[in-house]
């Protein structure tokens, strides 16, 4: 349970993670933080995460992998990450792992991309929400980063173009997931994260952990690229208790 | 590149539970029965907002009908002891109390909390002896416990386990249904009133020292805007029950009544005033030069100072308080309290009144933080990380020293101290297992403490 001044006992990754998410979860970590579980789609970032936390003195430590494909599988890997009790902070990333340049853009490329990226993050989204209702608290957070092409080619390559496509989806369907929350107790932070690395991205993931100790019912993060300027703002969408 | 800014966290998004009430017992183990995989908690009326009176996701029970009224089933004159409701208030039961002559022999300061509430979260009371803490008043309980059975729980000598480990029990151990506790006869609802200001820390000291042995009951507020050498300057507040020759003769009429309301209305501070308000009401209070006064004051203003909030020093709280802290010391560490009041006013997040008490004796609950020597308990918001940082230090150097973080109020403790600061906590727990083998009561605090 996230204490009266912001520290988390417990968090979760799930979905195709990057390095971002494990960062985010990391800026929130403390003392308190107790209990980690890690369900990524690829063993490698798995195995990362686990280290990771580990090294960081997180006494409970579980990681694990799964198919982003197999729909089936992801109220399995829900109940994995909520097996050992309450999960404070829930990060749901997707796409985080897209790799532009394993991206052949055949038809049957674009259309597994957006199966990975758009079906299973809902569906992933909605086992978690289930579990996050019951125990009537926590915050759920659907982290959305770029996709990240070479010289800032993000306007024409196709890959970008259906990563984006499954963000603009996916932020439709967070506007509908805040009214859906609404007196379950349960928080939600949507973070539109921009092209960034490197010390962007250090930000990005600080000013994320920091809606996520916000306590604020609903936080929506924008994101707008200038050049290397890269800003977020966050935007209180109303409290909805 | 600009930095994203969030506001620092200022409103505190609440967990969602389902309520219920419960007017008989028979209602209540059916709850108890058929509670969800959350379990239980019954609240009482609690305003705290710590993580005691909390059960995220589950059911919270209120204790209505015949667990609330009459507030007074019957008194024993000569064992001076009544049988009370748990359900009824503090201010109903010395409401009915009084009209006959009786006073509740501990009361603690909020009057709305239920009885049964203030036993399970064992409130400090304001005196000495007996009188200084809810469950050292309370005589023998009756609880309804996780498997649903009553069971009577006689505390004649405070030494039986299972009261030790319901009062102070937080609710984990059962529903306390019925309490039989002291009481002490008056013979009217006023307090002859000794208000004392000191000037620093050591005449504060000495004068919560003094009173604790000339007046039954004494507090003191303590100017947490105070910097430098004037931390710790303090009114302290001893009381005693007025006899009916204390009081004017235009009050004789009504000496028995125990009114909520305030006398004075209008005048002091409420809750909504600003802080800067607040703060600048408090200084002037305590910046007066050293000096006794005399007086009567109601006794429902002396005992319920955030209730009738008609003093500068009444409310001086966060409403609700972001973070309550309460520091309980031994004797001989009571300068700790000092650090803590330079540490966090440092801060200059904290309320601008704190309460200091003595404590004559330790409390029987095994999870009580009433232990024989000072508890201070400030108020502290909004909320942050810094702040979180700087208790957190705090709390260690209280274990070191033998001193307990009151857990009733409690919203932020690390669960590793837990046992350092309550070394009969594997006690607790293991009569825990008897009353509640299934984990039925639970809440925010027994999972956040892994209780």
């Amino acid at each position: 349970m996230i204490d009266r001044v912001g520290n988390i006992a417990s968090g979760a990754l799930v979905g195709s993670l990057s390095q971002l998410s494990i960062d985010i979860l990391g800026n929130l970590a403390s003392s308190r933080l107790r209990r980690v579980g890690v369900a990524a789609t690829s063993p490698t970032v798995a195995a990362f995460a686990s280290q990771y936390f580990q090294r960081a003195g997180v006494s409970q430590v579980s990681a694990r992998d799964f198919s982003a494909h197999e729909a089936k599988s992801h109220e399995e890997v829900v109940d994995y990450l909520f097996a050992d009790g309450d999960v404070d902070t829930l990060i749901i990333e997707a796409l985080g792992d897209f790799a532009i340049e394993d991206f052949d853009g055949s038809p049957a490329a674009c259309a597994s991309l957006a199966d990975d990226g758009f079906t299973s993050t809902m569906s992933l989204t909605m086992h978690s929400l289930s579990h996050l209702k019951i125990q009537g608290h926590g915050c759920m957070v659907l982290l959305l980063p770029h996709c990240r092409v070479p010289h800032g080619g993000e306007q024409t390559h196709l890959g970008a173009a259906v990563v984006g496509s499954v963000h603009a989806g996916l932020r439709e369907f967070s506007d509908r997931l805040g009214n859906e929350l609404a007196g379950t107790g349960v928080r939600l932070v949507v973070a539109d994260v921009p092209t960034a690395t490197g010390a962007q991205l250090e930000v990005a993931a600080s000013g994320i952990a920091e809606a996520i100790r916000s306590q604020r019912a609903l936080v929506k993060y924008s994101s707008e690229s200038k050049g290397l300027r890269t800003r977020l703002r966050p935007s209180r969408r109303g409290n909805q208790h | 590149m600009s930095n994203s800014t969030v506001r620092s966290p200022t409103d505190y998004v609440d967990s969602v539970s389902v309520s219920y009430s419960a007017a008989t017992v028979n209602a209540l183990r059916r709850l108890v029965g058929n509670t969800g995989p959350r379990g239980i908690l019954a609240r009482g009326g609690l305003t705290s907002s710590g993580d005691a009176s909390r059960n995220a996701g589950g059911h919270l029970v209120e204790l209505q009908g015949n667990l609330a009224s009459p507030a007074v089933e019957w008194i024993d004159w000569e064992r001076r002891i009544a049988r009370l409701a748990a359900g009824a208030t503090l201010a109903e039961i010395n409401s009915q109390l009084s009209k006959q002559g009786w006073f509740l022999a501990a009361v603690s300061a909020d009057a709305q909390t239920t009885l049964g509430a203030a036993i399970a979260t064992d409130s400090s009371g304001l005196g000495r002896g007996p009188r200084g803490s809810i469950a050292a008043a309370a005589s023998a309980l009756e609880i309804v416990d996780g498997r649903g059975e009553i069971e009577r729980l006689s505390g004649e000598d405070h030494t039986g386990p299972m009261f030790r480990a319901t009062v102070a029990g937080l609710g984990l151990t059962g529903v306390v249904t019925s309490v039989e506790a002291r009481i002490t006869p008056i013979s009217t609802t006023w307090m002859k009133l000794d208000t004392f200001r000191c000037p620093d820390w050591a005449a504060t000291l000495a004068q919560c020292n003094l009173s604790s042995t000339t007046h039954p009951y004494s507090y003191a507020h303590i100017d947490l805007t105070a910097r430098g050498d004037a931390v710790g300057r303090s009114i302290v507040q001893s009381g005693a029950h007025a006899g009916l020759k204390d009081v004017p003769d235009t009050r004789r009429g009504d000496a028995l009544a125990f009114d909520l309301e305030p006398t004075n209305p209008g005048r002091g501070m409420t809750d909504r005033s600003p802080r800067w308000l607040q703060r600048t009401l408090a200084r002037t209070a305590f910046s007066a030069e050293a000096s006794h006064d005399v007086g009567l004051t109601p006794a429902s203003r002396f005992f319920h100072p955030d209730t009738v909030s008609v003093s500068p020093l009444g409310p001086g709280r966060h409403n609700p308080p972001a973070v309550r802290y309460l520091a309980c010391v031994p004797d001989d560490h009571v300068e700790l309290l000092v650090e803590i009041l330079h540490r966090i006013g440092a801060l200059g997040c904290a309320a601008p009144v704190g309460t200091l008490r003595r404590h004559n004796a330790q409390s029987p609950g095994y999870l009580s933080a009433i232990i024989r020597g000072w508890s201070l308990e400030i108020d502290c918001g909004p909320p942050s990380l810094a702040l979180g940082a700087t208790l957190d230090e705090l709390d260690e150097r209280i274990a070191e020293v033998g001193g307990r973080v009151g857990l009733a109020t409690d919203s932020r403790l690390r669960p590793e101290l837990l046992e350092q600061m309550y070394p009969q906590l594997p006690e607790w727990q293991s009569i825990r297992r008897d009353l509640d083998p299934a984990r039925v009561f639970n809440s925010d605090l027994a999972r956040r403490l892994e209780l």
